[in-house]
């Protein structure tokens, strides 16, 4: 792999952004509009529930942590997004831009955006909503890293389910966390979950991590070798996620859709 | 004489070939009957071909796979003659084979279709058990000696065409000279030494040489060769070959895009890519910048295979094309600027503001290409294509939405480009003044295959066209009136 082409690849996003407010603003906007929201309804849940149970690190936390995946999925598969929006693929790909370093170009615009959203959502989580991450600990930073690394595999996965399906398939993309949302245990512990739902969640790296944090908040026992699970299935998430794109390219280049994106279809 | 006598049974063929007489008198064959001198029957078979030690530099076969079909050979020999003046041999023999269509039916039956398939209205035939014509040109043994290569009646232009050495006429008994034809086919030719005549205007030919050339790009030859010699220039296809095609295939779900195209593409060297609408050139032009892969075929650009490293192979190369605009939201010099890392170009800055000036954007540097002008953004998608100086510059008409001032200034700077950078260019366009002007060699695809190749000033004439257009209107009704069969 080549550094130039890699920052090549970021460099056109960065030029995007630099010169694009539509694109900057949604970097903080949503993620800002996402904290006042739930910073508001734990502040209320705190006044109506017994005392002695804070819902601002275990509720504000949570929505914090899933909008930062969720960040990290958008900002890989927006990244994608922006050649298949301006019909770049062909100049693209008739480089000698490989497709590892294609991806690792989305990846590294991937944290700048999100790492963006990220600090917005600490400052007005603690500036207004009195956030402290203290309580978490230093386990908050493989926290972070286990939702990153599943936020890109979903990224990456999404962007290559586009680039087999075409253009209008754009929309798979979007639901995607919401979709996934309800398996993790965002909001409440998977053991609300009927049986079924909480196999499925078993296999998703983010279930550990919103387990793990509402243990912590409530001072309860919790056992860190679930942290090395969601750590090896989002490891195995990104492989996967790799492999499938790899996959969809060749495909592409196989049937022709690559050179003929527009059409979406070849047949 | 008897040159081939009964024997073994060679497959599907029947030569013509000129045959030196031991008195030095020279005959000409075909399908065992000779053509200008005594008539002789004759069977192919391996004493006939250690015989065939003796013929001289070329031979043209058509071949319909079972001894049978010996029987209709002569018809096509008479249908031959009746063609005089033989302006166009491929659109001759290809009548001529049409209409013994019948017969090679009856043959088909009686050989099954491993032997026998008729392609009709076109000269089809390179691979074994195909039905067509088949040219070989050989010069078989070392021991024989050489002198002056005949022309063969009716094939003026294939007079001088070629001469290939092999260094491997072993059939498996180990006798020398086995089925000279078939082993120039189908087994490496060791060695071409050399392509004398420029005029090489039909496409199997043409094709067989660039089958040969890629098998000299893979380390085969030894010598180069001598390729077309368009408006007084001469290149060498050599084993640095910038482009190298062979065999080339797409085809998609049954259809087939691209059927089988092999040429090569020698440094400083500009081919044109021509044909109608649908011929396939954009589906080559996609292969060779791999983001479409061949159903079949090998593409090598620079000596390095596109297939098994296309990295190292797109390295070497850059294109413009009027369907791939460079992304509106960024600037022209961001635009450059990015396809510039891609490219890993050294000195990057120093060469934007070289293209930009060379491409008069200089003005237009901090502006969204997507607010240019088309023209503009032609110029601008050139500059990108230059950006690397690509050892091979591919060009889907790149002059297609320019005005005809500038279209000049920028074939005069591709002209220049290619030859100070010893660059190769494929050019596609449908301006034939373009064409006649820019290109050294043309290549006339139709279907999916090359029909046609040579210089642009000369094909016309040979070709009975009164000009390069016309040329295009007839081969772009040939494949109208195959669509329509």
């Amino acid at each position: 792999m080549r550094i130039r082409r890699i920052a090549a690849v970021a460099l056109r996003q960065f030029y995007l952004y630099r010169g694009s407010p539509t694109r900057v603003v949604p970097l903080f906007a949503w993620v800002a509009i996402d904290i006042v929201l739930w910073g508001f309804i734990s502040r209320y849940l705190n006044s109506v529930a017994a005392p002695g149970y804070n819902f601002i690190p275990a509720l504000l936390g949570a929505v914090l942590l899933w909008d930062f995946l969720t960040r990290v999925m958008q900002g890989v598969s927006t990244a994608f997004l922006e050649d298949v929006w301006s019909r770049n693929f062909l100049n693209m790909f008739a480089t000698p831009l490989l497709i590892s370093e294609y991806v690792c170009g989305l990846v590294v615009t991937a944290i700048a955006t999100s790492v963006i959203g990220l600090l917005t959502m600490l400052v007005l989580a603690s500036l207004a909503f009195g956030l402290s991450f203290l309580v978490y600990g230093a386990v908050l930073v493989p926290f972070v890293l286990v939702l990153f690394l599943t936020g890109i595999a979903f990224g990456i996965a999404g962007s290559a389910m586009v680039l087999r399906l075409g253009p209008a398939s754009e929309w798979f993309i979007w639901p995607l966390p919401a979709l996934v949302a309800p398996f993790v245990g965002v909001f409440y512990p998977i053991s609300t979950l009927p049986g079924w739902m909480r196999a499925i969640s078993r296999l998703l790296p983010p279930s550990y991590v919103f387990e793990g944090m509402r243990a912590i908040v409530r001072h309860a026992q919790w056992d860190t070798a679930n942290l090395v699970i969601g750590f090896a299935l989002s490891a195995l998430y990104i492989v996967a996620a790799a492999i499938f794109f790899r996959q969809m390219y060749r495909t592409a280049v196989r049937t022709g859709l690559l050179a003929r994106y527009s059409a979406e279809t070849t047949s | 004489m008897n040159v081939f006598g009964n024997g073994r049974r060679l497959f599907g063929l029947r030569a013509k070939g000129i045959a030196s007489e031991p008195d030095g008198r020279q005959t000409e064959r075909m399908g065992g009957h000779e053509i200008a001198g005594d008539i002789v029957e004759h069977r192919a078979s391996f004493r006939g071909c250690v015989r065939a030690r003796q013929h001289r530099a070329i031979r043209v076969e058509i071949g319909f796979g079972t001894e049978r079909d010996g029987a209709y050979i002569p018809q096509i020999v008479e249908q031959m003659r009746q063609c005089e003046p033989f302006q166009d041999p491929a659109r001759m023999m290809a009548a001529a084979i049409g209409e013994n269509e019948a017969a090679a039916g009856e043959a088909r039956q009686r050989a099954g279709e491993r032997c026998v398939r008729l392609k009709r209205g076109k000269i089809d035939v390179v691979d074994e058990g195909e039905v067509g014509l088949r040219i070989d040109a050989v010069e078989p043994h070392q021991a024989v000696q050489r002198g002056p290569v005949v022309p063969i009646i009716g094939f003026p232009n294939l007079a001088r065409v070629v001469r290939v050495q092999s260094q491997k006429f072993l059939n498996e008994e180990g006798h020398p000279g086995f089925d000279l034809c078939e082993q120039a086919a189908l087994r490496p030719i060791k060695r071409i030494v050399e392509i004398e005549n420029p005029d090489i205007d039909v496409p199997e030919v043409r094709r067989k040489i660039d089958k040969f050339v890629a098998l000299h790009c893979a380390g085969n030859m030894v010598d180069g060769t001598t390729r077309s010699k368009p408006a007084g220039k001469r290149f060498r296809v050599s084993p640095q070959s910038v482009l190298s095609v062979s065999d080339l295939r797409k085809s998609y779900r049954g259809v087939i895009a691209v059927d089988g195209i092999s040429f090569a593409v020698a440094p400083g060297e500009i081919v044109g890519l021509l044909g109608p609408n649908g011929a396939g050139k954009t589906t080559t032009v996609n292969m060779l910048l791999g983001v479409l892969e061949p159903s079949a075929g090998s593409v090598r650009i620079d000596g390095v295979d596109l297939l098994r490293r296309r990295s190292a192979a797109l390295a070497a190369t850059n294109f413009s094309a009027v369907y791939a605009v460079l992304p509106g939201n960024l600037t022209v010099e961001q635009n450059l600027r990015v396809f510039g890392l891609l490219y890993e170009v050294p000195a990057l800055s120093q060469c934007i503001e070289d293209l930009l000036v060379r491409f008069d954007l200089v003005r237009f540097r901090g502006t969204r290409s997507g607010v240019l002008s088309s023209g503009e953004q032609t110029r601008l998608s050139l500059a990108k294509a230059l950006l690397n100086r690509p050892k091979l510059l591919l060009l889907d008409e790149p002059t297609a939405s320019i005005d005809p001032a500038a279209a000049r200034e920028i074939r005069t700077t591709i002209r220049n480009f290619a030859e100070e950078n010893s660059s190769a260019v494929l050019w596609t366009s449908h301006n034939m003044y373009e064409v006649e002007e820019v290109c050294h060699r043309v290549l006339f695809l139709s279907r999916g295959r090359v029909l046609l190749e040579g210089d642009p000033k000369l094909l016309p004439r040979q070709h009975g066209a009164a000009n390069l257009e016309d040329l295009f209107v007839n081969v772009a009704r040939e494949q109208l009136h195959a669509g329509q069969r």
